[in-house]
Parts: C-alpha cells; structure tokens; sequence
C-alpha cells in the first residue's frame, strides 16, 4: 500500500479525488512535494484537479475503500532515466499526496511519452 | 529582504523562479537498515516495502501482474540485505528520529547532469542540501545559504 498524506487519513478518499492534479514518475520514492515534482521527477502528467481519480471510490480488497488512478497514456518525460516510483500531487496546495513503487521499473528518455497503468490507492479497515 | 512564503507544511523563501531560491519541508527521515522480516512488517516500515513479489492484478490476457518490491532508491529488496527506506510509519506517528525538515535550493543543472538526463536547454532543478531536526534549524541553515 502507498504513503498516504495525513490530509487523505484525516478528510478520506474523496478529498484526494477532488484535489490531486498531478501523476509523476520518479527515480526515487519522494519524500517531499520538491523531490516528488523536482529532485527525483523524470515526468509527469497533468490531469487537472478532480481528474487523476476519474472513478468513484469503490470497496476496496480485502477491505476498506479505494480510489483508482487513471491510466496515463501521453505522459511527458521531462529527463532520462530509470523511474522506480510514481507519485500523486496536489500542485495548488504544494502537497504529496500519494508516494508508491512501480510494479516494475522502466527506463525512460528525455522528450519522449511514458504510459503508466492504472494504480489503486486503499485506506483499510478491519482484516488490513 | 527575501520573500517568504508558506503553502501547507511548504515554506519557500524567494520564488519559483529565481536561482537560489529556498524550499523547506517536512518528511520521513530516510534510513538504512537489513530487511529483516521484523524491519518489513507493517508495523515497522510502510506496506509497500516488501521481499519478493505480489499479485496486483492481471493483464487483458488474464495473466498475473507482479509487483516486485524495491526500497527507496528502486533497488530490489532482498529479505537479509541491506536497505533505505524512508520511515513513513514513524513519520506520521510523529516519533522521535523518524522525520527531519527537507531543505533544497534551486539552481541550473550543471553540463554534467545534463547531458546525463539527456535534457537540452535551460535546466533548473530543487536540489537538497540538507535535513534538519527542526524547522527552525532548516531556516536558520537556508538563511545563511
């Protein structure tokens, strides 16, 4: 399961859906906004808010709730290199709000497009 | 005098646009440990740093899709190997030693980096030039930059 920002535990799923803009790809799990967006960014692709959770929140496996990233299909590769995560951002509120490896890496090259399939992010509930 | 400015847990000092420019955040403190199964439980270190391989799903064709765990840095975990993580359990827990205050500068890439990330043109990026235990000491260290 992904690094959840304290906002998402504390507001739920549907604050992350109505607030995050950005998908970035990244060459290291970001630890920050910065790193997220610039330090360790390799690309990103810019949904706008509302759009990067297309889907409604949904029961979620074994439990709890979950959101659904959208597939992104024209990313933007901003740098070469080998993205080992992906991350979720809020621009407007300068937040990280999601932070997760890929299920594989994938090298990627300066100026081309990445696509990434889509990610669940869950909050849990009792049984994990 | 600098501008300061602050969005959520964010303080930039100057703007987004002018070299040298500060940010300071708050974060995990990223750490260094064998993976041990007591280190990768999920009352230790967050989920998503495991040993081996999870189903996440399957592909139109009805195959498995793997996940294969890695660490911090993207390197494949290893039960008894050393690995970085970055401690988010401890982090939002609020426990001792377990977050830090992220201070980066934004500078032009050098030559170097940028023929290694193949990027042609102008080029700027936040990098990190410290962590601190408070954020006053982030400040107090950007400040003098």
């Amino acid at each position: 399961m992904a690094f959840l920002n304290d906002n998402t535990l504390d507001n739920g799923l549907a604050a992350l859906k109505a607030a995050a803009t950005h998908i970035y790809i990244n060459s290291a799990e970001p630890a920050t906004y910065t790193a997220a967006t610039s330090t360790n960014a390799l690309g990103n692709k810019n949904f706008g808010a509302g759009a990067v959770f297309p889907a409604a929140i949904a029961a979620g496996s074994p439990s709890g709730r979950q959101l659904a990233t959208a597939a992104v299909t024209d990313g933007s590769v901003t740098a070469t290199g080998t993205a080992t995560h992906y991350s979720v951002v809020t621009s407007g509120s300068s937040r990280l709000e999601v932070a997760q490896s890929l299920s594989a890496s994938q090298g990627v090259t300066s100026g081309n497009t990445f696509t990434l399939g889509s990610a669940t992010v869950r909050l849990p509930n009792v049984g994990g | 005098m600098a501008n300061f400015t602050r969005n959520g847990s964010l303080i930039q000092i100057g703007d987004d646009d002018t070299i040298g420019s500060k940010r300071i955040e708050p974060g995990p403190v990223k750490k260094t440990a064998k993976a041990t199964k007591e280190l990768l439980s999920n009352d230790v270190t967050a989920d998503h740093y495991f040993a081996g391989q999870r189903q996440i799903g399957e592909d139109a064709d009805g195959n498995p899709i793997m996940h294969t765990g890695v660490d911090a840095d993207g390197r494949t975990i290893e039960e008894g190997a050393e690995i970085n993580y970055l401690d988010w359990l401890g982090h939002q827990r609020g426990e001792e030693g377990c977050s830090c205050f992220y201070l980066y500068q934004l500078r032009e890439r050098t030559a170097a980096e940028k023929k290694a990330l193949e990027i042609e043109g102008p080029s700027t990026v936040w990098a990190e030039v410290g962590q601190f235990p408070t954020e006053d000491e982030a400040i107090s260290a950007a400040l003098a930059l």
